[in-house]
């Protein structure tokens, strides 16, 4: 617990780091973030769906938003720690909300070819995608089904779950899931061919169904 | 639940030949694309009514493996970093991680106390639900030997309505607890599914086995604490089985889980630092909301399965405010609304006793 003194001496200190990170000082910003770091960390924890958990880590998603700040820390027009943490904030959850974004910045890509990021007028941020990156268009079809895929998957039954998962993505035999989940083999070709349909109508389900909100 | 196993989308019950051709053709599929092979389904084997479910189901199959190649691209780094220990694997699943000898396979749940994974015990060969503390609360020396300890206690008890916990152990600074994994779904996600659809004799017959199993643990010393809807798994069952009950017409076997648990992932120990409350104050007794955890004990968990049983019956617990806060102030202040007052075919002169 500071005193008041002590309180008032921390926002000068943090005015004084964004003057001198706006005026270029890399050390400065990075102390900056790293004073915002786990109040980032707590927020992209409450704000990731359960269905990306396993894919993408709060820590993952506050060290890629610390990146675009980082590179359009010119754009941002506060002078105190709140106006830090909320820009941060918005790039935050500008992250969160476009998972698709998850499979462009995992592929290795060359840094240089993005633009920096743009605060709109309204206090938004939007990362405009430089137009020189490869096949963009079947990347985001790609992390967009991939997302779906996810989704539906992550509704689906326990059981089906489970078999979706030992079968295509841990590639046991049929002998193994049976003995892991209890079933003779012939049960547990049954069941992924159950969950298949089941996923299959899931899937259909959801491109016909309402527009998900946006995050 | 979830359709009938020989329905074919026209209606019709498909004969076992035609199953068992749909569903090689399926598996030959799959394990053709797993290879790396192009392969295409031959959907002329099928009748000509039946061969666009079967693209789509190739279709879905193969969207799969597309998802699953995609991910193997991804470095180890897009796991929760601070999460689990390095992944370890090859490259074909280089997102398979390891805790002690259970292999990962995904999260089956988080609450403020803990996570929960399902895992592979591949010395055993069979599926468990692996406990550990939330990998943001740093874990001391002190606390870790307490987890094991108390993981231990609780491991000790063998009821059928109880989901047993199979080991106690640890992988370095990391903790778990491994208990049996129920397929079933818990009973706070089965009544969204089926709201209302509780009759009087199910509940009560439900519940009257679930204080059985908390009386067995109430005997060896062990307070479950955090008795709720979300604890109570519902296990298929077959017809007779030991500890099962119908609802609605389904045998389940109801099981409390996490029994002894609720103490052992939160921050603080027995202390609460901030005023964060240990337990769900929909279901608190009086003395939880108050916060005086030295009266906290048998009877808490009862008064707790008693808002089960409310909220089985009524469709909401006894209490529940707009906030947290606000669940506290009425648990410890408001009239309970009596069952039959909110739902009318409820006998009249049941009343919880709380």
């Amino acid at each position: 617990m500071q005193t008041h003194d002590a309180a008032v001496e921390s926002v000068v200190e943090v005015r004084r780091q964004i003057a001198a990170g706006r005026g270029g000082s890399a050390d400065a910003r990075g102390r900056l973030f790293e004073r915002c770091r786990q109040y980032l960390l707590l927020v992209a924890e409450r704000e990731l769906d359960p269905g990306l958990r396993g894919k993408i880590g709060a820590s993952d998603l506050v060290q890629q938003a610390f990146l675009d700040a980082e590179r359009g820390f010119e754009q941002f027009r506060g002078e105190s720690e709140e106006e830090l943490l909320a820009w941060l904030n918005r790039i935050l959850q500008n992250h969160a909300g476009q998972e698709v974004r998850h499979f462009r910045l995992a592929a290795k890509r060359d840094v240089r070819r993005e633009r920096a990021p743009s605060v709109s007028a309204a206090g938004g941020f939007e990362l405009s995608i430089a137009s020189d990156i490869e096949t963009p268009s079947r990347e985001l079809q790609a992390a967009e089904e991939a997302e779906l895929l996810s989704r539906a998957v992550s509704a689906l039954p326990g059981h089906y779950q489970d078999v979706i998962q030992l079968r295509n993505t841990e590639r046991k035999s049929f002998e193994e899931i049976g003995e892991l989940m209890g079933r003779s083999p012939e049960a547990a070709r049954k069941l992924w061919v159950r969950a298949i349909e089941q996923l299959r109508t899931a899937l259909d389900d959801g491109q016909s169904g309402p527009q998900s909100e946006q995050r | 639940m979830g359709q009938p196993n020989n329905q074919q989308p026209d209606g019709a019950s498909a004969s076992p030949d035609q199953e068992a051709l749909w569903e090689s053709l399926l598996i030959a599929y799959d394990e053709a694309l797993a290879r790396g092979d192009d392969p295409a389904l031959d959907e002329g084997l099928v009748p000509p009514d039946l061969q666009p479910r079967l693209r789509a189901l190739g279709a879905c199959v193969s969207l799969l493996a597309r998802t699953r190649q995609a991910a193997a691209s991804l470095p180890a780094a897009s796991l929760p970093a601070a999460t689990l220990p390095e992944a370890r694997g090859s490259r074909e699943t280089p997102l398979k991680a390891q805790i002690g000898r259970f292999e990962l396979l995904r999260e089956l749940g988080r609450g403020g106390q803990g996570v929960v994974f399902l895992a592979v015990d591949p010395r055993l060969r069979r599926l468990v639900a692996l406990k550990m503390p939330r990998p943001e609360v740093l874990t001391t020396p002190e606390r870790h030997r307490r987890f094991l300890r108390e993981g231990r206690a609780a491991s000790a008890l063998a009821h059928p309505n109880l989901v047993p916990i199979f080991e106690v152990g640890d992988d370095g600074p990391f903790v778990y607890i491994a208990a049996a994994y129920c397929e079933g779904p818990a009973l706070a996600k089965w009544l969204k599914e089926h709201p209302l659809a509780v009759a009087f004799h199910e509940a009560a017959a439900l519940v009257a086995l679930l204080a059985d199993a908390m009386a067995h643990a109430h005997a060896r010393g062990i307070i479950h604490r955090d008795i709720k809807l979300s604890n109570v798994l519902l296990a298929p069952a077959e017809p007779g089985s030991l500890g099962a009950v119908e609802l609605r017409g389904q045998p389940v076997v109801p099981c409390l889980t996490d029994f002894g648990l609720a103490r052992l992932t939160d921050d603080d120990g027995e202390q609460t630092r901030t005023g964060v409350l240990l337990g769900t104050p929909s279901y608190m007794a009086p003395e939880q909301a108050a916060g005086r955890a030295v009266d906290v004990g048998p009877a808490t968990d009862v008064y707790a399965l008693g808002a089960v049983l409310y909220e089985l019956l009524v469709g909401r617990p006894p209490f529940r405010g707009a906030n947290d806060l606000e669940t506290l102030r009425l648990v410890g202040e408001a009239e309970l609304v009596t069952p039959s007052a909110l739902r009318p075919h409820l006998p009249r002169d049941w009343r919880p006793s709380a």
